[in-house]
Order: structure tokens, then C-alpha cells, then sequence
């Protein structure tokens, strides 16, 4: 047969004739070489070039411009709207009352949240496409601009046209009313969630004192957050149960089982941390980040918490049903407690989904990572810079701090597998649980004997236990061959 | 006959893999690695996938602009093979509408007044939503007058008829002729040259 | 669920915790999977009772795929049946060519040459490679572990890209012929493959490394989806599925066929018979059917690709041209197709999930009188329902991967 068939490309050059060659019938490969002995080296491990570690430091610029640019509006903004209270005639205290509060609403929930969540479904695309091998969503351009994708982020605009434009149907059989407030109710705890993290210190700038974060000085911030977290369980189970559907409703009691299991740790995991800094402030938890331990080591409390760090981590990734904790959504078992959404309402379900995931990695930021503070030099900074310069460099800060644990969330996401209902159950009831009790204990007793520094002590040695535990799993064997070579099939045992 | 067998050795599944850290971690490796292979390596456009070169590891041939050639012998779209005077070679035998386990050819035959060759298809049609593009009609050709070189697939079509083409259209691409075919090709019945 | 819901409500409140769970009037939940549903790759529908989680009962309806391919057959002639057998496993088509035309010639009781033979067994086990990688991918992908799966789907890629330059088309290869393939090797493509290998290897190499170890892989995988090795005879389990189980029976070492007797490799087998062992036992059969690829291109002859009988095969295309002999063998080979004597054979094959069986009867006019397909995945599927019986509902999807039905040979 291929002996009448040519090559496409002889085709438009010359002529394809069956011509002696091909008269030999089906032996028209018949000289086919054979290759040589032994296989073609791979680039599989091949090294980035000089030009890719350039492009590499060009992009990471790129970022911290923008970042410094967000960071930028927000505190210019917040003395913007400070200096407008002032101009409508409000006092100082009052104007930086009312100022702060509305310029944070605007700026950090609205303008840092939701931009940083609107993003990140781009990003999630284009991250997960990336790991992958793929290269991601990158056809929609904005009009006047068709020669440059701009990395998938026109497809926001076009996801949401998409969105508010398609046909919302509703379940006749379920229930009208709960179906339409669900997204609602899951969506608004996310957001007002961030109200507590703070993302600056207090400075002032041009005569008037400022913060960026809404509410950060809440005496109660961490309950605040316990409390407001747990009513998200109330939109996806209302959402699933609402919708009259079988695989909604499996998915609305997956998610209530989870959510409400995890809640436990979560909360027991961050007893530690309280115990630490003897605050439930996280402004106060905060401003005693600062320092170093040992001289050396940035005083976060990674190096004080490092087992509830890994807890919280699972736990948290579990309250906001991410992989591998996405059995509530378990697309390919029961498609997800949003089965009968669509339209606008879904849109806010998964836009829901990734504020969260923002707010968790600003509350890990926050809470384990040093919040705003640089890791280092903060001191010489203060000194040359001044505080008002510092606190733009703080946010920023923040800012790149975020993003990358929202990039550790969404990385995760894409390697594991999900797990089973009953294995969430365990791995919650019964590992984490008693793992973050024991942890709380531990924390109680070093601290009463020996203090802060006895608290730092205990959290360097339970970091260098996790870390070496890390290292053994990254310096085995690479070629992953174990569990038969070829070259074993002599020792093969016989059967019959 | 004793059979070579081997009991699958199942990887170490010890304390530090019952822990999750420890391969959590290892896969992360795994994903970030291509994660920054591909963020920040340039990307090879050969089309040869398999053949790239490079740090990205992207495996995606970015469709329309970038394009795989059909490799070739690659059954793709027919084409009924012109003669040198732009006639079809085609003398409307039937073998391929026979040979065709979609009974997707129809043909209908006419006959040449002057030529050596007396019958040419005055009807050729291929249904190509019909074909399950088993490339059993060039084999069956004796004429060599149907191949399926054309490089590219049938088109997608608006509507069912439109994916029926006739001789004409499939009447295109390179003219082909063999040692076999000069005794008769533009000779008359009683050999003599033809006057176009 | 409204029915579960009214009752709890009206529930003596008076009475302890207890007898309210025992008279709680419960009713199992029927949910049905499929025939669209993101794990039912092949349209199958599996209509589970659920009690909770638990799967109390699942029934495995088929039918939306059924195509009377063995009806088609007997109005096709014994060539033309070729590209019917793409369709059956499309995911491994060249095993099946191999079947067919093995099964036609075990009829017509000719041998295929020996450079043919090579040439299916290598395109066979690239086919087995695709195969099983699409199963190792979609079998993560379900789990969750979208990486994996796009790693496996790459691999498959690049094999399926050798198979396009080898026959002509991707999936719908029409590959073999009765007597031996269509056409030799195109030059080059042996070094290509190796290339290609290597390649495929290291992304093997990858899903595994990112699956196998992976605790939360091997919890959903490792004790779900088990069949006992007698339960597995029972039902007719033939291929990885049954060798998953214990049981040592591979067609290419039991009743070796091809030249798969001259080739070095070994039959991997499980223990437990469960999704994990089923998963690893693919990964590793990946890695022999890498070995059989590399020494059969290394022993690969010199010779034509299909015999020389002008009854069965296609004459020359320079003897067609140019000779009444040739055109008239061709005409007549075309118009009549091979003429198969009477009798009935059954060949079976290795197949990507196991016995493929071609069963054929011929009464000597031309064309089939009866095809049968002992499709693997068929005793596979009827299974399912005894296995997941009683277990979880996410342990479904992994079974249901991990058997490996493929809708097209289950529903001919
Ligand atoms: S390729 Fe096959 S189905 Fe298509 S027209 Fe030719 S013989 Fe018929
Ligand atoms: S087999 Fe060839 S010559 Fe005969 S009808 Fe078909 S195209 Fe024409």
C-alpha cells in the first residue's frame, strides 16, 4: 500500500511517479537501515542556557514591578482617601478611622483579594498546564492587541462574559430559595476572612497614620477567623442539598463531613501559635515576628511551629476542599456538590475557590511566615529608608509571600491524588488531630519550662528532624527502577 | 512449558511513605521541576515532538500555527491522480467501489470515442464522512489512479452533502504516468497520436 | 433522599438514639453512573445502589456502543473484515489486526514470513505500550492525579506518532493483511522508535515515581477493587487483570505465537489481585514490552513482509501494472476476495487486557459465515459489580480504570 502513496511535500515539487522504485511492490522499503546499536541520548536532563536564566531573572523583575506598583496603590490610596475625609472636614482621628477602613475595604479585599483571586484561576491554568507539559489557555486577546496572549489573562474577561451570559438553570424539584443563597453563603466568608490579616505595620505618611488591612487590630483575630471559616461548610451543603440531585447531594455530605472534621484541627493546630506569642492579635503576632532567633534565623513561626505548620497545611487545605481534599468535589467520582450550577452562580462557587485559597496562603503567610516582615536587614532598612519606605517594602513583601503559597496550594493541587472519604476521616481523626494535641502539649510544657527560647529550641529540632526527613526523600535513587529490572528475570522464579 | 515468571516486587512502603511527607515532597519535586522547566526554558518548535531539544519539556504543537507534516504514507484526504493530459487515470474498473468496506465510492462509467483507453468514470464520487479511511482503494487500484497522498484530511464540512466530492474535485494533484501506461495514453484505438 | 429526610423528621423524638437508628426506615440510594459520566471513558452505564457510600449492589449495563460487528462481518469479505477490527480495542488496533489476519491464516494454514512476523510482534507491543499507559493515565487522572496522566498521554503520543509513520493513520491502522503486512518498515523508523523509547521510558518513569510510592496512590489503590484468583478463572479473567491475581497465564509464554519464543522477557504477576497490583504490574509490563521492542529490532531479518501467493495476497503493484497475469490475480483477489476453505479456527492472541480471541467459521464462499470476538474486556466488565460490591463508591472509578474496559471490543 505505500508503495502508492508519496510524501506530501514531493508532491508539490515534482511529479510523484510509482516510479522503479516503487515497482518492487511491497518490498518498497525493503532498505530501511537498521539502526545503530544502543539508544539516542535524551535531553531529558539537559541544562537551562544562559539566555532561559536571563529570561528567568527578567520575569521574576517583571513580578516585583507589578507587585511594587499593586503596593504602591494601596498606600497611596489609603492617604488618598484619608486626605478626602479631611477635606470633607472630619477630624484627624476620625478621618483615619473611616479613611482606613473604607480605603482597606476597597483596596485589599476588592482590589488585593479578589484581583489576586481572579488571577489565580488564570493562574491555575496556566500553572497546572506548565507542570503539565502543556502550554495553557493562551487563544483569547484583548481587542487591538492580537499579537500577544498575555499569558492567558484575556481569558478572564472572556470566562466571565461566558459566565454572566449563560443560561442559569434551576432544579424545579429543589429548593428555589436555599439554591439561589448557597453561593452566596460560600462565597462571603472567604472574602471577609482577610479582614484580620494585617499587611503593613502602622505608619504614617505625610502626617497621617495608616495601615493597610482592614481590621487587623481585632483583639479576638483568630477566633474571628475559626468563626467566620466555618460557616463556608453552610454554602456547599446547602448548595448540594439544594440542588435536588443525587451526586450533589453526596457531594454537599462530603463536604459538610470534611469541613466540619477539619475545623477541629485546624483550630487545635494554631493553639501552639497562640501559646507562642500569648496573643490571639495578628497585628501583635505580627510585630513579634520581628528579630532573629540566634542571631541568624528570621523570628517566624516556622522555626517555632514546624509540625502544626505541616497540620495546618492539610488542614486548611482540607477546609477549603483542595486536592488532595477535593473529594467534595471528586470530579471524576460525583462531579461535585455544584452539579446543577451553572452560570453566574457556578462562577461564584469557583471564584469562591480561589479566594480562599488566597486567604489561606495570606493566613500561612501571616501566621508561620513572618506576615509582612523581610527575612533579613529589616533593621538596616528602617535606618536608611525610613519607616514609611519600609512598610511599601513590607507589603510587597507580603505581597510575593502570598503569591507563592498560593503557588505551593495550587502545585499540590496538581501532583496528588485525591483521597477517599474514609481516609480523609482518618487522616484527620486520627493523625492530625491527636498529631496537633500532642503538638499543643509538647508547645505547653517547653514553654513553661523554658520560655520562648525553649519554644525555639524544641521548633528548630522538630525542623531539622522534617527536613531530614526531606532530604532522605529527595536523595533517593533516581532512575526509579524498583521494582524489576530486566536484568532480575534470571532469578525468575517457576511456575507451572 | 515452564513460564518466566517474576512476582512484582512492590516498592518500600515503610513508616516514612505511610507518613505522606516524604513522597509528597518527592513529588513536588517532580511537578515543580517541570513547572520550571517550562516557565522559564525557550520552547523548541521542532515538530518532531519526540525530537525537541532543550530544558522545556512542553510536548504541545501549538495547532494552526504550528502544524505536523503528515509523515509520509499517511492516508489522508483522496485524490482521483490526473494523466499528463489532465484526465483521470481512473477507468472506472469498480475495483475500488468493490474493495471498499464502507461503500463509499460511486461510480458511474463512460466511454471514450478515440482513446486506447475506452472507459473513464463520467461519475466519481467518494462520501468522505462515510470512509473509514482504510486506504483499501489504492491498494485495489490497478491503475494507480486513486491515492490518498494528498497530505491533508478531508475538510470539515457545514453540512452532509458537501462531504460527498466528485470528480472534480478530487481530480487534482501531480499527474503520474508509468512505463505501462505510454502504449496507450493519448494513442488512438489504432494507435496513433491524438489531435487535441 | 426527600424520603430519608421526611422519616427522620417524623421520628418519635421521645425514643433513645438507638432505636431511632433501628427503625430509621433507610432506603438505598440508586445513582446511575454513566452512560455519560466523567469516569466512563467508553459509554457503559453502571447503575449503583448505595447505602451512604457504599456500594451496595452496582449493575454494569452495556449496549450504548454496539456496533453488529460480528453481523458486519459476514457481509464483508475475509480482507475487508480488516478495518472492522481496528474499532475493537481502539485503543491497542494493531493487536487486533495482528488477531485477525492470524486468525485467517491459522484457517487458510499458511505461516506469514519471518520479517512480517517481527513487524507485528514490535507494532503489537507498541500498540500494548499505548495501551497500557493510556490505563496507568486515565487510572490517575480519576484518582485525581492530573500529571501523571498527562505524562502518561504523551508517552502514548509520541508511540502513536511511530504507529502513524508505520501505517498510515493514528488509531485506524489497517495494518496487517492476511499473509503479512501491509508494508515494510519506512527507513528510518526503527532508530525513531528507539529514540521514541527512551523517551516513553522516562515518563513511565516519572508516573511511577510520582504514583507508586505515593501514600494516598496506594490507599485508594492498594486492598480496592480484589478478586480472588479462583473468582478471577470464574469469571473468564484473561491478560493483567488475571495475572494481577497470581495466576501465570500470558498467551505470548503459554502458547507462544509469532516469534514472542524467541524473545528474553518475563511475565510480571501480582498477589493480591487488586488495583494496585494491577497498576504496578502494567508499569512493569511496560518496561518487558520495551525489552521485546529492542531485541526484536535487533533481530529483525531481511525479507519480504507478506507471502507470495497471489490467491491470498495482493500481487505486486509492478505485475498488476504491467502484466495480465498480475492484473488478472488482482482483479480477481479484489472482486472475490480470498478464498478461505471451509472449516472453523479459533486463534487467540495476547492482547492489550488480555485473550483476544478470534473465533471463525468459513463455508468456503468468500466471506465470513460467523466471527466471533472473545473480547478480554468482556469478562472484565461483568465482574466489576461482583468486586466493587460492598465497597466505597470512589473505589469504583480506580476499579473501573484499572480492569481497562475498552467500550469498542466489549460492544461489537
Ligand atoms: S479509504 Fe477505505 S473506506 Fe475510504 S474510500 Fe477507500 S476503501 Fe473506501
Ligand atoms: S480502482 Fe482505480 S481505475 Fe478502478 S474505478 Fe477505482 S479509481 Fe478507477
Amino acid at each position: 500500500m505505500s508503495s502508492t502513496m508519496s510524501h506530501p511535500q514531493n508532491q508539490a515539487m515534482e511529479p510523484v511517479g510509482i516510479g522503479a522504485g516503487a515497482l518492487t511492490g511491497h518490498d518498497v522499503h525493503r532498505e530501511a537501515p537498521k539502526g545503530p546499536q544502543g539508544l539516542p541520548p535524551s535531553n531529558f536532563y539537559a541544562p537551562f542556557r544562559p539566555k532561559e536564566i536571563a529570561g528567568a531573572v527578567a520575569l521574576i523583575g517583571y513580578l516585583v514591578v507589578l507587585c511594587a506598583v499593586w503596593a504602591a496603590m494601596m498606600i497611596f490610596g489609603d492617604w488618598a482617601i484619608v486626605g478626602l475625609f479631611r477635606v470633607l472636614g472630619a477630624s484627624l482621628p476620625a478621618a483615619e478611622l473611616w479613611g482606613n477602613a473604607i480605603a482597606n475595604i476597597l483596596f485589599v479585599v476588592l482590589a488585593f483579594v479578589m484581583l489576586l483571586a481572579t488571577l489565580l484561576t488564570m493562574g491555575e491554568r496556566k500553572w497546572s498546564a506548565f507542570i503539565q507539559d502543556r502550554i495553557g489557555p493562551n487563544r483569547a486577546r484583548l481587542p487591538g492587541l492580537k499579537n500577544h496572549a498575555f499569558w492567558g489573562i484575556p481569558h478572564i474577561l472572556a470566562d466571565v462574559g461566558k459566565m454572566m451570559t449563560k443560561e442559569e438553570v434551576v432544579p424545579a424539584m429543589g429548593n428555589q430559595t436555599l439554591f439561589h443563597l448557597a453561593p452566596a453563603i460560600a462565597f462571603a466568608p472567604a472574602v471577609i476572612l482577610f479582614a484580620v490579616i494585617p499587611l503593613s505595620p502602622d505608619f504614617t505618611l505625610w502626617g497621617e497614620h495608616l495601615h493597610i488591612g482592614v481590621a487587623p487590630h481585632l483583639n479576638q483575630g483568630l477566633l474571628y477567623i475559626f468563626a467566620i471559616a466555618s460557616i463556608g461548610v453552610l454554602g456547599t451543603s446547602l448548595g448540594g442539598w439544594a440542588s435536588n440531585n443525587k451526586y450533589g447531594l453526596l457531594g454537599a455530605m462530603r463536604a459538610s463531613a470534611q469541613m466540619i472534621s477539619y475545623e477541629v484541627t485546624l483550630g487545635l493546630t494554631l493553639v501552639g501559635l497562640m501559646l507562642i506569642f500569648g496573643t490571639l492579635r495578628l497585628d501583635s503576632m505580627m510585630s513579634q515576628q520581628t528579630g532573629h532567633l540566634f542571631g541568624f534565623l528570621p523570628n517566624w513561626g516556622v522555626f517555632y511551629q514546624p509540625l502544626a505548620i505541616v497540620a495546618y497545611f492539610a488542614a486548611a487545605s482540607a477546609e477549603i476542599k483542595r486536592a488532595p481534599f477535593d473529594l467534595p468535589e471528586g470530579d471524576s467520582e460525583i462531579v461535585g456538590y455544584f452539579i446543577e450550577y451553572s452560570g453566574l452562580k457556578f462562577g461564584i462557587y469557583m471564584i469562591g475557590e480561589f479566594v480562599e485559597v488566597v486567604v489561606f496562603a495570606g493566613l500561612f503567610t501571616t501566621l508561620f511566615f513572618g506576615g509582612y516582615h523581610l527575612p533579613w536587614g529589616e533593621g538596616w532598612l528602617a535606618g536608611h529608608l525610613g519607616p514609611t519606605w519600609l512598610a511599601g517594602l513590607q507589603v510587597l513583601t507580603f505581597l510575593a509571600k502570598t503569591v507563592f503559597f498560593c503557588w505551593l496550594s495550587l502545585a499540590v493541587r496538581w501532583t496528588y491524588p485525591r483521597f477517599r472519604y474514609d481516609q480523609v476521616m482518618n487522616l484527620g481523626w486520627k493523625l492530625l488531630l491527636p498529631a496537633s494535641i500532642a503538638n499543643v502539649a509538647l508547645t505547653g510544657v517547653v514553654i513553661l519550662a523554658g520560655g520562648m527560647h525553649g519554644a525555639a529550641i524544641m521548633g528548630i529540632v522538630e525542623l531539622v528532624i522534617l527536613l531530614a526527613w526531606v532530604v532522605g526523600a529527595v536523595g533517593v535513587r533516581r532512575s526509579g527502577k524498583e521494582t524489576l529490572l530486566p536484568t532480575e528475570s534470571a532469578a525468575a522464579s517457576e511456575h507451572g | 512449558m515452564p513460564i518466566d515468571t517474576v512476582t512484582i516486587r512492590e516498592p518500600d512502603y515503610g513508616p516514612r511513605e505511610r507518613l505522606y511527607l516524604r513522597e509528597l515532597v518527592r513529588g513536588l519535586l517532580i511537578t515543580s521541576r517541570h513547572f520550571f522547566r517550562n516557565l522559564f526554558g525557550e520552547r523548541d518548535l521542532n515538530s518532531e515532538v519526540g525530537e525537541r531539544q532543550g530544558a522545556n519539556l512542553i510536548a504541545t504543537v501549538s495547532y494552526p500555527e504550528e502544524r505536523r507534516a503528515y509523515p509520509p504514507g499517511y492516508r489522508g484526504m483522496h485524490r482521483l491522480v490526473p494523466r499528463e493530459d489532465g484526465k483521470p487515470r481512473c477507468v472506472a474498473c469498480y475495483m475500488c467501489a468493490t474493495v471498499c468496506p464502507a461503500q463509499c465510492i460511486y461510480i458511474e462509467a463512460g466511454e471514450y470515442d478515440q482513446e486506447g483507453i475506452e472507459k473513464y468514470p463520467t461519475r466519481f464520487e467518494i462520501d468522505e464522512l462515510r470512509c473509514i479511511v482504510c486506504g483499501f482503494c489504492v491498494e485495489a487500484c490497478p491503475k494507480d489512479a486513486i491515492r490518498m497522498d494528498t497530505g491533508t484530511h478531508s475538510p470539515a464540512v457545514l453540512s452532509r452533502p458537501l462531504a460527498t466530492f466528485d470528480k472534480e474535485a478530487l481530480l487534482k494533484g501531480p499527474a503520474v504516468s508509468h512505463p505501462t501506461d505510454a502504449i496507450t495514453y493519448g494513442k488512438s484505438r489504432r494507435g496513433e497520436p491524438l489531435k487535441h | 433522599m426527600l424520603e430519608q429526610t421526611m422519616a427522620s423528621e417524623s421520628a418519635p423524638a421521645e425514643q433513645d438514639a438507638l432505636s431511632v437508628e433501628q427503625e430509621l426506615p433507610t432506603e438505598p440510594m440508586t445513582i446511575n453512573l454513566g452512560p455519560s459520566h466523567p469516569a466512563t471513558h467508553g459509554t457503559v452505564r453502571i447503575v449503583a445502589e448505595l447505602d451512604g457510600e457504599i456500594i451496595q449492589k452496582a449493575d454494569v449495563e452495556i449496549g450504548y456502543l454496539h456496533r453488529g460487528f460480528e453481523k458486519s462481518c459476514e457481509n464483508a469479505t475475509w480482507a475487508q473484515v480488516l478495518p472492522y477490527t481496528d474499532r475493537l480495542n481502539y485503543v491497542s488496533p494493531l493487536l487486533n489486526n495482528v488477531g485477525w489476519a492470524m486468525a485467517v491464516e491459522k484457517l487458510l494454514g499458511i505461516q506469514d514470513p519471518e520479517r512480517s512476523q517481527y513487524i507485528r510482534v514490535i507494532a503489537g507491543e507498541v500498540s500494548r505500550m499505548a495501551d497500557h499507559l493510556t490505563m496507568l493515565g486515565a487510572m490517575s487522572l480519576e484518582l485525581g492525579g492530573f500529571a501523571p496522566f498527562l505524562y502518561g498521554m504523551e508517552a502514548r503520543e509520541l508511540l502513536y506518532d511511530r504507529i502513524t509513520e508505520l501505517c498510515g493513520a493514528r488509531v485506524t491502522t489497517a495494518y496487517t493483511r492476511i499473509g503479512g503486512v501491509a508494508n515494510d518498515l519506512p527507513p528510518g523508523w526503527t532508530d525513531k522508535l528507539k529514540g521514541t523509547l527512551v523517551k516513553v521510558a522516562e515518563l513511565r518513569e516519572e508516573m511511577d515515581k510520582l504514583l507508586s510510592k505515593n501514600r494516598i496512590f496506594i490507599d485508594r489503590t492498594r486492598g480496592t477493587g480484589v478478586i480472588t484468583r479462583e473468582d478471577a478463572l470464574d469469571f473468564g479473567f484473561t491478560g493483567p487483570c488475571l495475572r494481577a491475581t497470581g495466576v501465570d497465564y500470558d498467551v505470548r509464554k503459554a502458547h507462544p505465537y509469532l516469534v514472542y519464543d524467541r524473545f528474553d522477557f518475563t511475565v510480571p504477576l501480582g498477589t493480591r489481585g487488586d488495583n494496585y497490583d494491577r497498576f504496578l504490574l502494567r508499569v512493569e509490563e511496560l518496561r518487558q514490552s520495551e525489552r521485546i521492542i529492542l531485541q526484536a529490532l535487533d533481530q529483525l531479518p531481511d525479507g519480504p513482509v507478506i507471502v507470495d501467493d497471489w490467491r491470498i495476497a495482493l500481487p505486486p503493484k509492478a505485475q498488476v501494472y504491467g502484466s495480465i497475469e498480475g492484473v488478472m490475480a488482482h482483479f480477481k483477489l479484489i472482486m472475490q476476495g480470498p478464498q478461505i476453505p471451509p472449516g472453523e479456527a479459533y486463534q487467540y492472541t495476547e492482547g492489550g487486557n488480555g485473550e483476544l480471541g478470534f473465533y471463525i467459521v468459513s463455508n468456503g464462499q468468500g466471506k465470513p459465515y460467523r466471527v466471533h470476538v472473545r473480547a478480554p474486556g468482556f469478562p472484565l466488565l461483568s465482574a466489576l459489580g461482583h468486586i466493587v460490591q460492598g465497597h466505597m463508591l470512589a473505589d469504583l472509578i480506580p476499579t473501573f480504570d484499572s480492569i481497562n474496559m475498552i467500550g469498542g471490543e466489549v460492544e461489537q
